[in-house]
């Protein structure tokens, strides 16, 4: 993989997309984090009719010169955003509309331009292609400096105002209570992400250039909730997605033809895949092991309850299987399982007893069912014979905070609504 | 000296006069509770004193000084709708930002502030949640952490939005006992609030408002039956009406 580094024909393309991405992923966490990450899809858009501009003028003054149809990029990427505000401040138009009128018709434009050349001046034809859909393999190293160059400035800057930007997207009111002017973080905000279209369009093109802006920061953020990490992730994320894009398409060009910019695109997407598969907070798989153990702790809880009740009636600890069996209208052996475990019963031959401990856990789990359902009665005016449902499942996630607190509401009950006793708080 | 001085402060949405022509002063030291109904501006009075919303006149000094010199001596605590919580950041980094206006650009955050930001949970009684990520607080707990950032600024004055607002029986004693030791250290505090059978309880000064300024003063000598059904009944629908005709016309539209 090395080599990929070294080699004069694929350094270039490798670093230079790398560097895009790295650069896209971090510069777009704010747009997403700001709820906006359609305005890098209308910027990327945006700058296209200046790429085309940038080259005709190029080709007029007879120059290779790879840096006017990034300059055109940029300015046209900014009258782009400088359009989108006025629509939305002085015509009162929804920033969405706004944002898709202006997306379309500079993209429109440049596609005018761009068939009329077709046939008339195919070489023009195909450069102006190469930022449509992207070119990575063709970067050159005066090209990489110039993203070096680019990186260095927009890093410097966001770092440099770290502090306002994030107060402001987090608590634009309160920003501005303290005095930060909220429309010029905006702006810079903006300013920044027109630099790193101007630096991506080249790699991924303009069509497909807001992936890279908002997948890694949407990616990164299913694993952390730290904006430091986010921000470093994302851009981690967005320069493997760089490596790999180039990795596979080159790797497989000897059997298929798959182009380096939609190889990125791709990757960046599995890497959000497995994320939401696997990331501990939201990913699926994670979410469904809580859940099935939530249920288990459920069950768990209601068949210590029964067990409560029963030695409530009885006025004993010791009950035989088969009527606890019969009772608790579940499969019982699992959860007796793990209330053994948890030294809440003991299970001899035929029969089961409630250990001191678990009569303590049933006894606050009863306490939670009644004092909801008193809850329900005198505060809600929920009707006596409704609120059983709701106490079922409250008593298992009422926390010891909301217990105190409706203790205190409801002025310490000792009996709930259908007359039994409420028992006492107990430290467990 | 007055802590806060309001003059001429008229605030229009939509064309529509929101506050009109409030004057009003506040002496240091004392805790004051904005009352009045919905829709009585009582909002946008905290905003227009800190510029949050364009006004159409109007200045505010503090401590004698116009309020852009004395931006980190009043320190503000948004109504909770107003956040974003979905925002990847932790309680205490929450409670850091309140050293904003200490420490502007990056650099790493001195080992001082972030004793004092522990300090201020534990003020709030929300030290052991310090590594929660803000959504995962009950809106109680919200509301301290919001509290807490405000204490972190050191300010002098400090502005509540409705601070109260469906939080619970804790909460509400922490943050009311924290308000009266502010008051204590001289400092002053404007609320607003919505619970009428409070206001006796918990406030030295009352601010009664409803688009114009009913009355302001101690207490027992404000929050009386008269006062309280002048500002719960006055109604501003005409007044409305007459300046979104004014402004209409006054900008050539066609008004059928």
């Amino acid at each position: 993989m090395i080599h990929y580094f070294t080699d004069p024909v694929l350094s270039a393309p490798t670093i230079g997309s790398m560097l895009m991405c790295l650069l896209a992923g971090f510069v777009g966490t704010f747009s997403v984090l700001l709820k906006r990450s359609l305005v890098g899809e209308a910027l990327s858009h945006a700058s296209y009719p200046g790429v085309i501009l940038g080259l005709i003028i190029a080709k007029l003054l007879f120059v290779e010169n790879q840096l006017i149809p990034l300059v055109g990029a940029a300015l046209s990427s900014l009258l782009g955003i400088y359009l989108i505000q006025k629509l939305v401040w002085n015509y009162k138009i929804q920033s969405d509309s706004a944002l898709t009128f202006v997306l379309a018709s500079f993209f429109g434009v440049a596609l005018v331009f761009l068939s009329s050349v077709q046939t008339s001046y195919p070489t023009l034809y195909r450069e102006m292609q190469s930022y449509l859909f992207g070119q990575a393999a063709t970067q050159t190293n005066v090209q990489v400096v110039l993203y070096l160059v680019l990186t260095g400035i927009v890093l410097t800057g966001t770092l440099l105002f770290y502090r306002p930007i994030k107060i402001v997207i987090s608590d634009p009111e309160y920003a501005q209570a303290v005095g930060i002017n909220r429309h010029q973080i905006y702006m810079l905000i903006w300013a920044i992400t027109v630099l790193s279209v101007v630096v991506g369009i080249r790699s991924l093109g303009v069509v497909l250039m807001s992936s890279m802006l908002i997948f890694p920061a949407v990616t990164s953020r299913l694993w952390t909730e730290k904006l430091e990490v986010v921000l470093l992730l994302a851009s981690l994320l967005g320069m493997l997605s760089g490596f790999f894009g180039v990795y596979m398409s080159h790797e497989m060009s000897h059997a298929v033809s798959f182009p380096t910019g939609p190889m990125i695109v791709v990757c960046a997407a599995l890497f959000f895949i497995l994320s939401a598969i696997f990331s501990p907070k939201q990913g699926l798989l994670f979410r469904a092991i809580r859940k099935f153990s939530f249920e288990k702790r459920c069950t768990e809880e209601n068949l210590l309850k029964l067990l409560y009740k029963c030695s409530v009636e009885k006025n004993a600890v010791q009950f035989s299987c088969d009527e606890i069996a019969k009772r608790f209208q579940a499969s019982l052996w699992q959860p007796l399982g793990a209330l053994e475990r948890k030294g809440w019963v003991k299970r001899a031959e035929d029969s089961i007893e409630l250990t001191p401990s678990g009569m303590l856990w049933g006894r606050k789990i009863v306490r939670l069912h009644r004092l909801w359902e008193v809850y329900l009665v005198e505060y809600c005016e929920v009707g006596k014979d409704r609120v059983h449902p709701s106490a079922e499942a409250m008593e298992h996630i009422i926390t010891p905070e909301i217990e105190e607190e409706l203790e205190v509401l409801l002025s310490h009950p000792t009996v709930d609504p259908h007359k039994q006793p409420i028992p006492p708080h107990e430290v467990v | 000296m007055k802590a806060l001085d309001v003059q001429g402060l008229t605030v229009h949405y939509h064309d529509s006069p929101v506050l009109w022509d409030i004057d009003f002063a506040i002496p240091q030291g004392e805790l004051v509770g904005i009352v009045g109904p919905n829709g009585a501006g009582k909002s946008t009075l905290l905003k227009a004193i800190l510029g949050l919303v364009p006004t159409v006149s109007g200045a505010c000094w503090v401590d004698g000084k116009p309020l852009s010199q004395m931006r980190a001596s009043i320190a503000y605590v948004p109504q909770r709708e107003a956040v974003d919580w979905d925002f990847p950041i932790t309680v205490e980094q929450l409670v850091l930002m309140g050293s904003y206006q200490r420490s502007r650009f990056l650099m790493p955050v001195s080992k001082k502030e972030r004793a004092r930001a522990i300090e201020c949970l534990e003020k709030v009684g929300m030290k052991e949640y310090k590594d929660r990520q803000i959504s995962q607080l009950s809106g109680g707990q919200q509301q301290r952490a919001f509290l807490a950032r405000a204490l972190m600024q050191d300010a002098t004055i400090y502005l509540l939005d409705e601070p109260l607002a469906g939080v619970d029986h804790t909460t509400e004693e922490i943050i009311i006992d924290l308000l009266r030791e502010l008051v204590r250290q001289k400092k002053t505090v404007l609320m607003v609030h919505h619970d009428l059978n409070k206001v006796e309880e918990y406030f030295s000064y009352v601010l009664l408002l409803n688009v114009r300024l009913i009355a302001l003063g101690p207490v027992g000598e404000v929050f009386t039956r008269p006062l309280i059904d002048k500002t719960y009944r006055k109604n501003f629908a005409l007044m409305d009406e007459t300046q979104k005709l004014l402004s209409t016309k006054g900008q050539g539209e066609r008004v059928e």
